[in-house]
């Protein structure tokens, strides 16, 4: 038949379902008469005559299915009449769908949201054509190094030397003040986060702008010659509103003028994860936008860039580390003073990202998000096994009503459809919702950092086929079995009552003892993230973070040069420090976690390891009584103060780790005091003090870098952040700002503070953002597997009691108490959850060790946890245990007796 | 008699119900008994085969049926053949005499070699 003619007839068929129907049963029965009218015109008695004729028929209703069976629409139909029935059946078992609902959609929706979420901060490959051309290259200052930044000037041997490479672009972190007064609706000051990058930098990546164009190559060769920027989508729509016209329009970088020649594409929010840029400005225009710029395109030695190329087609990677080595030797040898030892590292961009101290997590999280979907499937399996054999009496009742065994296969079918598809909606709406929890959880900070979470969709069709699968796998497998059985225990009028060691039985056994030992695995795992979390935030920070507001003010923003800005800091922090409501006050140019520097140090008298003489050193420009304002105790000589300024003699502060490396290995600080260090310039400068480690933004419970203070006023910083501490408590802190903010108006009315930031709420967002998140993720799976693992044993149990309800029942008649029967149920749970804990320790135990680089300051057998999460495991299977034994307990005996 | 009634193929049973046809509209039963007073009592269609191909060569378009009144004035379902159940006679009888000149040939010869 042709497709037409099928579809007309099944479109026919269903239309007028009841009419043929109808004209179906007048004409079967219309045939029985006839036959009985012929038997009884042969001589046949009518009462005989309709019997034999019926006989003879071979029963009404069998012809009127045999006749519908071969019209069209017949599968579609009983499809439908399926589906209805399938939904019934699970309507009158509220609590089986629910549980496997349930585990389904944890398994499915939180395994998707999870993933997303690693896909989010670590997986997802860069936004340009052919991600995986795309490598990094490090400097690294010794041998022993891996990483590192590279210097302009190598960065340029680079570029015009190596053959391996179709393009090698350079980049570089700024943050400048924007003045975009009178050329868009906002043109509030702000402080922009960028990059300073190479002229080739869009087109190696082959990013092509959305609106204007990218930078010629001339703007890229004269330092300060073509003051050009490309602005991100991001600013485009914020400041500029979308204006189509943004091309050529003038804006001020830090009191320069720049122009804007084009806009990123909205798909390119930069090479970095966390940093999105706001603007993009040559690297040539450095001096122009950083305090020592200048400097940074001169010196060989001053390695700050960030190298990233594309591969040319054809050429592997060690083929292109082989000749970076080559280069990196004749650089050594041509440049000995700045690139003695040096070496270059080519890395595929992926490999350099999970390589930088995330590299087991990825791994460890795909394991749970696995081993979640497992313990979702084996709910599932379970329980669909133990339905399909409670059902025999039911099926076995079917066959003997005359379906077809291809009948009740399809039945079967239909109802794990129902069920798959259910459980797939819901975990679906449960990955959505999970996506949006995460986003409103993820830190916001200025430079709008932070990832970008978006619900992977690969990973829930994997999900949802998985679990389909096995939904089907599971439902289908019993069914068959169970119809087999039933065709052929047509005959038997019972049902065994007592379990029976078949393979269902086992099957189960095991997957419920399994499902509890992964929750326990993956509780310990949690609850031993949990704990680094924990000792992660109580660490000591060396510095006292609370009631400490931020506020930082940029009056280069209004024009100011930078003597000018100096003295305004200086007027500000005196009246900032005689408001009421302020205990102390003070100055520095970089704060914990928010901004961080380094120079190029020497020190008198130490010669590093690897023979350099200028070491890149973390360094803090900070005001007069930094050190006791932040609560951080000296350990020798003083801090700074008042007199410390340009007319005095330049002076330098270091922390405890500077001076034990470079000073006083044997500890004893006071002889550090009187010792020389100097910077590029080469004055001499003297340590006047020694002061405890303190956290200056590292992560948390790790040594400190070797640091080194130099006095606010002494050099021309422009950029500050005022720390002030309050008298009260953190509300009476809040209501300083105001009052700080007259000050400014009062000194100035044009300018305004760029951010304002308590101290606290900092520490809390940035430094705990990996642990924290990992903690969270953790004690996510942990509480989805103990989940699945409860409802898992409560549908068992539930199962187990039910099967023997008739053996309660005769227990009970005779005289057997409840409680005797209640443990006789209860046992059962707890000896099945009781092998698996002690699978999951043990397993635990083994696998914990692994995760050591992870858990920092917390024992991979930390006793608590493992304790902890026993007593945990051990109270929910009581209870999922303890739920359907007592209901199995309540059942009337004589109920109980009859139930078959 | 049962036995060779299973073993009707559906095509063969199609045949005889269009031949049975040929020549007027007929009901179910009058169908029947045509076919089992045609074939001399060898085939005895049963409504379970019966009325399955009817309603299939109904929505083939080979068959066309009404309601009537029997001989014993009771409302029953006609069926006539169409001009493309006509075609379909023609070409599945054409067939048919095809495969039985095959077989029969095949079957006498394989005697005649026997008894040489």
């Amino acid at each position: 038949m042709s497709i037409f003619r099928k579809l007309k007839n099944t479109g026919a068929n269903l239309a007028g379902k009841r009419a043929r129907d109808r004209e179906l049963d007048a004409e079967v029965n219309g045939y029985l008469d006839e036959l009985t009218d012929e038997k009884i015109n042969s001589g046949m008695a009518p009462e005989q005559a309709r019997r034999e004729a019926r006989m003879e028929l071979g029963g009404v209703e069998q012809v009127k299915e045999q006749t519908r069976e071969v019209r069209s629409g017949f599968l579609l139909e009983t499809f439908w009449r399926d589906l209805q029935f399938a939904f019934r059946g699970l309507r009158k078992r509220p609590g089986f769908t629910v549980i496997v609902v349930l585990s389904l959609a944890l398994g499915i929706g939180a395994n998707a949201a999870i993933f997303s979420l690693v896909d989010a901060i670590i997986l997802r490959p860069l936004p340009v054509p052919r991600p995986h051309e795309i490598i990094t290259i490090d400097t690294g200052a010794s041998r022993l190094i891996q990483y590192g930044n590279s210097s302009y000037l190598d960065y340029l041997d680079f570029r015009n030397r190596a053959k391996s490479f179709k393009g090698l672009a350079i980049s570089q972190g700024m943050s400048a003040g924007l003045n975009a007064a009178g050329v868009a609706p906002d043109s509030k000051p702000q402080i922009v986060y960028g990059l300073l990058v190479s002229g080739n930098f869009f087109s190696t990546l082959e990013v092509h702008p959305a609106a204007g164009r990218d930078f010629l190559p001339e703007e890229d060769r004269v330092p300060g010659k073509y003051p050009v920027a490309i602005i991100s989508h991001h600013l485009w729509q914020n400041v500029f509103a979308g204006d189509s016209a943004v091309q050529g329009k003038i804006v001020k970088l830090n009191g320069h003028s720049f122009t804007i020649v084009g806009v990123a594409p909205k798909s390119f929010t930069g090479i970095d994860l966390f940093f999105k840029p706001d603007i993009y400005v040559p690297e040539v225009m450095s001096a122009q936008v950083m305090p020592d710029g200048a400097d940074v395109l001169k010196q060989r030695s001053y390695r700050g860039f960030d190298i990233r190329g594309r591969m040319n087609p054809g050429v592997t990677l060690s083929q292109a580390q082989a000749e970076m080595d080559v280069i990196m030797r004749d650089l050594e040898r041509e440049h000995p003073e700045s690139n003695k030892d040096t070496v270059a590292y080519v890395r595929n961009d992926m490999n350099r990202r999970l390589g930088n101290g995330l590299s087991g997590l990825p791994l460890v999280l795909i394991g749970m998000v696995v081993l979640v979907l497992l313990m979702a499937c084996a709910n599932v399996s379970s329980l669909l096994m133990a339905k399909a054999t409670s059902r025999l009496k039911e099926v076995t009742t079917q066959l003997a009503l005359g379906a077809t065994r291809g009948r009740l296969v399809r039945q079967f079918l239909t109802e794990s459809a129902l069920l798959a598809a259910m459980g797939c909606a819901a975990g679906i709406a449960l990955a959505y919702g999970c996506i949006r929890g995460f986003t409103f959880l993820a830190p916001q900070s200025p430079g709008q950092t932070g990832p970008d979470f978006r619900l992977d969709v690969r990973v829930l069709i994997c999900a949802v086929a998985v679990s389909a699968a096995a939904v089907f796998l599971f439902g289908l497998a019993p069914a068959l079995t169970a119809v087999r059985d039933a065709w052929a225990a047509t005959l038997s009028t019972r049902t065994s009552a007592s379990g029976n060691r078949s393979f269902s039985t086992i099957a189960r056994r095991v997957l419920i003892g399994g499902q509890v030992a992964l929750s326990v695995v993956l509780l310990i795992v949690a609850g031993l993230f949990l704990k680094a979390f924990s000792h992660a935030q109580n660490i000591d920070l060396g510095f006292n973070p609370n009631n400490l507001v931020l506020l930082s003010v940029d009056p280069m923003l209004n024009g100011y040069p930078a003597d000018q800005a100096a003295r305004f800091h200086e007027q500000l922090l005196q009246r900032v420090r005689e408001l009421p409501g302020v205990k102390s006050a003070t100055i520095a140019t970089h704060v914990p976690f928010v901004s961080g520097a380094s120079w190029d140090l020497s020190i008198d008298g130490y010669t590093a390891p690897s023979g350099e003489r200028f070491l890149d050193t973390v360094t803090n420009q900070v005001g007069p009584q930094y050190f006791s304002m932040m609560q951080i105790s000296m350990l020798a000589g003083r801090e700074f103060n008042e007199r410390d300024n340009r007319k005095a003699p330049n002076v330098v502060m270091v922390n405890e780790t500077f001076a034990k490396n470079y000073l006083t290995p044997d500890g004893n600080f006071d002889k550090a005091l009187g010792r020389i260090v100097r910077l590029r310039d080469g004055g001499a400068i003297q340590v006047v003090g020694v002061a405890k480690d303190s956290n200056n933004g590292g992560p948390m419970g790790v040594p400190p870098n070797p640091i080194f203070y130099t006095p606010y006023f002494q050099q021309a910083a422009t950029q500050g952040t005022l720390h002030i501490r309050g008298d009260g408590d953190a509300s009476a802190l809040l209501a300083i700002v105001p009052e700080v903010r007259r000050e400014i108006s009062a000194l100035d009315a044009g300018i305004a503070p760029v951010s304002v930031q308590m101290m606290t709420h900092v520490i809390s967002e940035q430094g705990l953002f990996l642990p924290r998140i990992v903690a969270l993720l953790c004690g996510a799976f942990g509480a989805v597997a103990l989940a699945l693992a409860f409802i898992g044993l409560y549908g068992v149990v539930s199962f187990m009691a039910a099967r023997r309800t008739q053996e309660i029942g005769i227990r009970m008649t005779l005289g057997a108490q409840r409680g005797t029967v209640l443990r006789m149920i209860l046992a059962n749970g707890l000896v099945l959850a009781g092998v698996g804990l002690i699978i999951g320790l043990l397993g635990a135990g083994m696998a914990t060790p692994l995760l050591r680089e992870m858990l920092v300051g917390v024992s991979p057998w930390d006793p608590l946890t493992y304790v902890a999460i026993t007593v945990v495991l051990v109270t929910a299977t009581v209870v999922a245990s303890w739920i359907p034994a007592n209901r199995a307990t309540r059942v009337d005996p004589m109920t109980a007796l009859r139930y078959e | 008699m049962s036995g060779e009634q299973t073993e009707l193929l559906q095509g063969t049973l199609d045949l005889l119900i269009l031949k049975a046809l040929a020549l007027q509209e007929m009901h179910g039963l009058q169908i029947s008994r045509r076919i089992e007073q045609v074939t001399k009592g060898t085939f005895r269609v049963k409504p379970g085969s019966l009325f399955p191909s009817l309603h299939r060569m109904e929505e083939e378009g080979w068959l066309i049926s009404s309601w009537g009144e029997s001989e014993n004035r009771r409302k029953a379902k006609y069926y006539k053949l169409t001009r493309a159940g006509r075609q379909q006679l023609e070409t599945a009888a054409e067939r048919w005499k095809r495969i039985s000149l095959a077989m029969s040939r095949a079957l006498e010869g394989g005697e005649k070699e026997a008894t040489e």
